[in-house]
């Protein structure tokens, strides 16, 4: 097995685990108390902190992680704040100033922007079912998502507009009764109770810590 | 036999689907320049214009984005609203666009249309929540990228149009409704 394969088997296996673990509605509403808490905080530390471990959560429900896209995102937010100087200079170097506001600013920007993008790493999938009508007609464009996928292998660049077309005829006349049809239920899972742990720390950070 | 509502129901599911697929493409497809995407996904929003009403073409604009944060797992950032943001402002311009011109503006001058607010929405976003005032040195380049992806999206939409026979079906499904 070569390294592509045996990650994507580690991932694989992760997210067997977590899935296991917890069920996707507490996954979401811990996911929403936490992206709220993170925006409430306002300690630089304390963000760094939830991104840190939020990265950690991304990783162990065994989603696809980039560190160089992480660190190249963070790198343009800050990079970007500091187009325009604000506050004390700490560093010139040619034209390049680096002011004390920007940076501080673009830093607090950059870690709060990729611990958002983490937390929803961790805490939302397909597995979640949605309540109400928007969320039957979600349901149903997944289960058709799905078949649309199964021919995936049969469009080729050559005849690209063509074959999708025949893809969607065949995919069309499949989807009957969908939309009516009720959401399944993924039930409790038995690592739901803790997950008030990291929503308490989240909240704690979020008023305790200036 | 299936009512108006069920039929446009299952419409709009569907087309939501083709955007998550339409979607997952884009992401195989390689990129020429960093953070330029074709828009593929918007293509069934494109569609929609002429073959969803305005309540349905709005519920469509919604799952899309939602179901797009669901599966890449960004609901919860910024990513997501300002997909919303841009989705919605695209969207809102594009059947505006065919309101006011009818059938006199291709796909093509829709699409490009679609893309700058699209673009201009998320400029104006990211000023307010990551890149503050350097937001408008931005600005040309998105507005740039922003008409090449157009352009070619609404080049593909229309040779699409043109030969496709599931449109065809769907567009007399939606209308004879």
């Amino acid at each position: 097995m070569d390294r592509k394969a045996a990650a994507a088997a580690a991932r694989a296996s992760r997210r067997e685990a977590w899935e296991r673990s917890f069920s996707p509605g507490a996954l979401a509403l811990v996911g929403a108390a936490l992206s709220l808490s993170l925006l409430l905080m306002p300690s630089p530390a304390a963000r760094a902190a939830t991104l840190a471990a939020a990265a950690a959560a991304a990783w162990a429900s065994g989603r696809k992680l980039s560190p160089i896209l992480t660190v190249s995102v963070m790198a343009g937010i800050v990079g970007a704040n500091l187009l325009v100087p604000l506050g004390r200079k700490l560093y010139v170097w040619g034209p390049i100033v680096i002011t004390e506001i920007a940076l501080r600013e673009g830093l607090m920007k950059a870690i709060t922007f990729e611990a958002l993008v983490f937390i929803s790493k961790a805490c939302l999938g397909s597995r979640l079912r949605l309540p109400g009508g928007v969320g039957r007609l979600f349901a149903s464009a997944l289960r058709s998502y799905d078949r649309i996928l199964a021919y995936k292998g049969k469009i080729r660049p050559a005849s690209f507009i063509a074959d999708i077309d025949e893809a969607l005829i065949a995919v069309y006349a499949e989807t009957g009764d969908t939309v009516g049809a009720e959401p399944a239920s993924a039930g409790r899972k038995a690592g739901d109770p803790w997950l008030i742990l990291p929503v308490l720390a989240a909240i704690a950070a979020a008023l305790l810590v200036p | 036999m299936r009512s108006s509502a069920d039929k446009r129901a299952r419409l709009a599911s569907f087309l939501a689907a083709l955007a998550f697929f339409l979607s997952a493409v884009e992401y195989m497809l390689p990129r020429p320049v960093p953070f330029m995407r074709l828009g593929l996904a918007n293509l069934p929003i494109l569609l929609a214009v002429d073959l969803l009403p305005f309540g349905g073409f709005i519920i469509l604009v919604v799952v899309k984005v939602l179901g797009m944060s669901l599966l890449t797992g960004s609901l919860f950032s910024y990513i997501a609203l300002f997909s919303l943001a841009g989705t919605m402002a695209s969207a809102l311009v594009m059947r505006g666009l065919r309101l006011a011109a009818g059938r006199k503006l291709s796909y093509l001058g829709l699409c490009v249309a679609g893309a700058m607010a699209s673009n201009l929405a998320q400029v104006a976003l990211a000023r307010v929540f990551v890149f503050g005032p350097s937001a408008r040195y931005m600005l040309p380049a998105f507005l740039g990228l922003g008409l090449v992806s157009g352009t070619l999206l609404g080049l593909f939409a229309q040779l699409f149009a043109r030969g496709s026979r599931w449109l065809a079906m769907v567009g007399e499904d939606a209308h004879g409704s």
